[in-house]
């Protein structure tokens, strides 16, 4: 029999509440978390869905690539920073006001955000080109480009109201369950979570392409219905029915849910200043390069946008961020968190793994389109379906293996469970270092991916679980944020480095075997030696970021070590009570 | 209490009501004929002036084989021969941009494939020369006077600006100047909004309803708009370098459209 949670309810503002007042059952408590798993997924799936279609959406839009991709690209930039940003914020806002409204509040930004993307072509449009030459008396606009600038700005709506979806769910199972039961429901969480952000660029590509080549026929079966041809908006337009849905269930299943409510207000400074050093760091270290473009040694061979100036700004209004924090009674995020060793432990091991996800994802398109381009054009047009299904033998083992994971760690512990990950994935990404090759068997590499994820998995719902579990009721969701923020950050961090890693050893090996080539070469024996060091370089090159990434993993298991403790038994929270 | 108050706010609005005084009539609207004239006109006329041209809707190809559709044009005139444009076109589906001058006859061009995204003396566009834009037998005034069965629709706001709206229809060839020559058809309807303080045309939507089809639900929608008129601008041809030895052409600094007084390139 399930032991009865014990649940705070409406509470004055001023005081945080801890009393016991009523019980959901466990069924009902499922039904919640099921529930609330469908915007998660929705929301994360949008993470990457439209790095996929962003070619289309250009040329639907009749807006020349060569000259507008950087514009373009904020479509996937302004989605990450909004997401990024909207977790910490709405995480406290969380905190303050309770997770059933703040929930259901994200969830309403996210399909206003959705239509607007959807219906960008035409009121969103009407309406900057008003702004434009009414109120800023503006010359006529492009309107293509306004367009494209609706997209924009209803991707950053969007991801304001997604991005606070995962923490608040997170902290939401923090509010529903004990400590001793949350590993389960927060492995399922970042299983969900993973699963939709690796599915999005699948998803976008598989559904236009199949709108593509399917138009006339569909256009035919939707005509009786009085429905549009498909095309990419209705990727968009998708989420509003089932946001709606969504949301009604969700209102109903969420109803008499404790409201916990922290004390003080809204840290307003605190907000802008991390706000603006996530920004300032994404966009410093490039984290406007999405994955997808990362796909191709010839494509790491482009100039980094890394901007130092940028990066230092960052990293000083994040000094002044802790330094405000410091001062003031209610923070934005309580610093004394961070004295509580398993969220420090924790903490710093997410974001290595954020970055050891990151090496894995990028290596094998790296590899695959390598190869590819040095084979045949067949093997060109293979190779997007090749990495898809490499890296689904990393990312689905990856979700998988999350709530057993969770479970695991009931019985043996945070600390044993995060290490035997760690080590699981070391192990599989020291051996695809040490073996990929040009002639590589594909199910060997797969092996190798699957044990990386599955190690990499293992360590989801324990780190999560572990911070959440050390976080006082009124701090949760800013806890539960701080675990996904760091996860991002480390993932942005592997992109800029490797980026530059790969682009710096990749030319010096080649400067190398040119210094090795015979004099008096005819052009064409030249150009051949020339493809082959850039071949055998780029190869050479992928084997060490994998075993960059097996090294960092033996890294993150200095932080993992000083996890102790389990869902079961925490001895810092039992401390925390003999000495309340 | 309430009682009271109600009077009070009764008799305040009773006051109000006196106190309005009673609605102008509106002043009569111009002829609409009279009032295209005397815009159409003032295009002919102008120094200098900038054109927005955009299209929506089925496609409009610009060739035979239908494997180049126009899309948009972004241009400034300058009296009496001088243009330079920047046209997205969709060549087999892919959108990309051209930046035109011409100065007379002499034509140059750029294009990130087509030129390297350098300037290039070239034809671009065969026979075309700025200053049929503006001339009296084929130019945009002549378009404009085409337009039949014209009426006033009324006194409007576009923006900002209070404007007069009219309404006609045209044939394509007839008012081919206004899409430099890439309309076609028999039916054009034409709202035309001319600016009531300076009596300049301002926009022009041409709506092809014989373009809609089954693929193509939406007609074919001209925007055009024409704004800065006898702002002072520059238009010099592009330095084109001469090619280095390697073969390759120098970037040559692009065509400048300044203030006047603005140092030349």
């Amino acid at each position: 029999m399930t032991a009865p949670i014990t649940q705070a309810i409406r509470t004055p503002r001023s005081a945080s509440t801890t009393q016991p007042v009523r019980t959901l059952s466990p069924m009902r408590r499922r039904l919640v978390i099921a529930l609330i798993l469908i915007p998660v997924f929705i929301g994360a799936l949008d993470l990457t869905i439209v790095s996929a279609i962003l070619p289309e959406v250009l040329t639907r839009l009749n807006i020349p690539v060569d000259t507008n991709l950087g514009a373009a690209a904020w479509a996937v930039t302004g989605y990450l920073l909004a997401y990024t940003v909207s977790m910490m914020i709405m995480g406290r806002v969380s905190d303050l006001i309770g997770r059933r409204s703040v929930y259901l509040a994200c969830l309403v930004i996210f399909i206003v955000g959705s239509w607007w993307v959807a219906s960008s072509s035409d009121f969103p449009t009407d309406f900057l080109n008003s702004i434009a030459r009414q109120i800023l008396n503006q010359p006529p606009q492009d309107l293509n480009k306004l367009t494209l600038l609706s997209v924009i700005i209803g991707r950053v709506i969007q991801a304001f109201g997604a991005g606070a979806m995962v923490p608040v769910s997170m902290a939401l199972v923090g509010d529903l369950y004990p400590p001793e039961k949350r590993t389960g429901p927060i492995g399922v969480i970042g299983a969900i979570d993973t699963a939709g952000w690796v599915l999005g660029h699948l998803y976008g590509g598989v559904a236009v392409k199949f709108f593509n080549d399917n138009g006339p026929a569909l256009a035919n079966a939707l005509k009786p219905l009085g429905l549009p041809p498909p095309n990419w908006h209705t990727l968009f337009i998708i989420n509003v029915p089932i946001g709606i849905i969504a949301f009604v269930l969700t209102l109903v299943a969420l109803r008499g849910l404790p409201i916990v409510r922290g004390r003080g207000r809204f840290d307003v400074v605190g907000a802008v200043l991390v706000s603006a050093a996530l920004i300032g760091l994404s966009l410093s270290l490039g984290g406007q390069t999405d994955v997808s473009t990362t796909t191709s040694l010839r494509n790491v061979g482009q100039p980094v946008p890394f901007n130092l100036a940028l990066l230092l700004g960052s990293v000083g209004v994040f000094v002044l961020f802790i330094v405000w924090e410091l001062r003031i009674k209610h923070p934005l995020l309580e610093l004394r968190l961070f004295r509580k060793r398993n969220v420090s432990a924790a903490s710093m091991t997410n974001l290595v793994v954020g970055f050891c996800l990151m090496l894995g994802l990028v290596s094998v398109p790296l590899l695959v389109n390598l190869r590819a381009e040095n084979a045949s054009a067949a093997s060109i047009a293979n190779a997007a379906q090749d990495s898809g299904i490499l890296l689904s033998a990393l990312t689905i083992p990856m979700a998988l293996i999350a709530v057993p994971g969770g479970a695991l760690s009931n019985r043996i512990g945070y600390r044993a469970t995060v290490v035997g990950g760690l080590l699981l994935a070391a192990c599989g990404l020291f051996f695809a270092g040490l073996t990929w090759s040009a002639t590589s068997a594909p199910p060997l590499m797969a092996l190798q991916m699957a044990i990386a994820g599955l190690g990499l998995g293992l360590t989801i719902s324990p780190v999560a679980t572990a911070v959440i579990n050390d976080a006082q009721d009124d701090a949760r969701g800013v806890a539960s944020a701080l675990v996904i923020i760091l996860r991002l950050v480390g993932m942005t961090v592997a992109i800029a480095s490797l980026t530059s890693y790969a682009l710096a050893r990749v030319n010096q090996m080649v400067a190398e075997a040119q210094r090795a080539f015979p004099t008096n070469l005819t052009a064409q024996a030249a150009e051949k030696l020339n493809v082959d060091a850039y071949f055998a370089s780029g190869i050479r090159a992928i084997n060490e970021l994998l075993l960059i990434g097996a090294a960092a993993c033996v890294v993150a298991l200095i932080p993992a070590l000083f996890l102790r403790g389990s869902a079961k038994y925490n001895p810092d929270a039992i401390l925390g009570e003999r000495t309340r | 209490m309430l009682f009271p108050r109600l009077i009070f706010v009764t008799l305040f609005a009773l006051l109000l009501a006196a106190c309005n005084p009673t609605p102008a009539t509106p002043a009569p609207l111009p002829d609409a004929r009279d009032v295209l004239s005397k815009a159409a006109a003032q295009v002919r006329t102008s120094k200098s002036l900038r054109i927005k041209l955009q299209l929506s809707g089925a496609p409009v190809y610009v060739d035979t084989l239908r494997a180049v559709s126009f899309i948009s044009a972004d241009g400034a005139y300058l009296a009496p021969d001088r243009v330079r444009a920047t046209v997205v076109a969709k060549i087999l589906g892919v959108a990309g941009e051209v930046e035109i001058v011409t100065v007379g006859n002499d034509q140059w061009f750029k294009n990130s494939i087509l030129t390297g995204g350098k300037f290039t003396k070239a034809v671009f566009a065969p026979g075309f020369n700025a200053q049929t834009l503006v001339t009296s037998d084929t130019g945009i005034e002549a378009g404009l006077e085409s337009i039949r069965d014209l009426k006033m629709v009324g006194a409007e706001k576009l923006f900002n600006a209070d404007v007069y709206h009219l309404y006609g229809v045209a044939s394509g060839k007839d008012i081919e100047a206004l899409t430099v020559g890439l309309i076609r058809g028999t039916l054009v309807n034409c709202d035309i909004y001319i600016d009531q303080k300076d009596s300049r045309v301002v926009r022009v939507v041409l709506l092809q309803p014989d373009t809609v089809t089954e693929k193509e639900p939406k007609p074919t929608t001209w925007l055009l708009e024409l704004y800065d008129y006898d702002v002072s601008i520059q238009i010099e041809p592009p330095v084109v370098a001469a090619a280095t030895a390697n073969g390759t052409a120098n970037a040559a600094p692009p065509a400048t459209i300044a203030p006047f007084g603005a140092p030349q390139q």
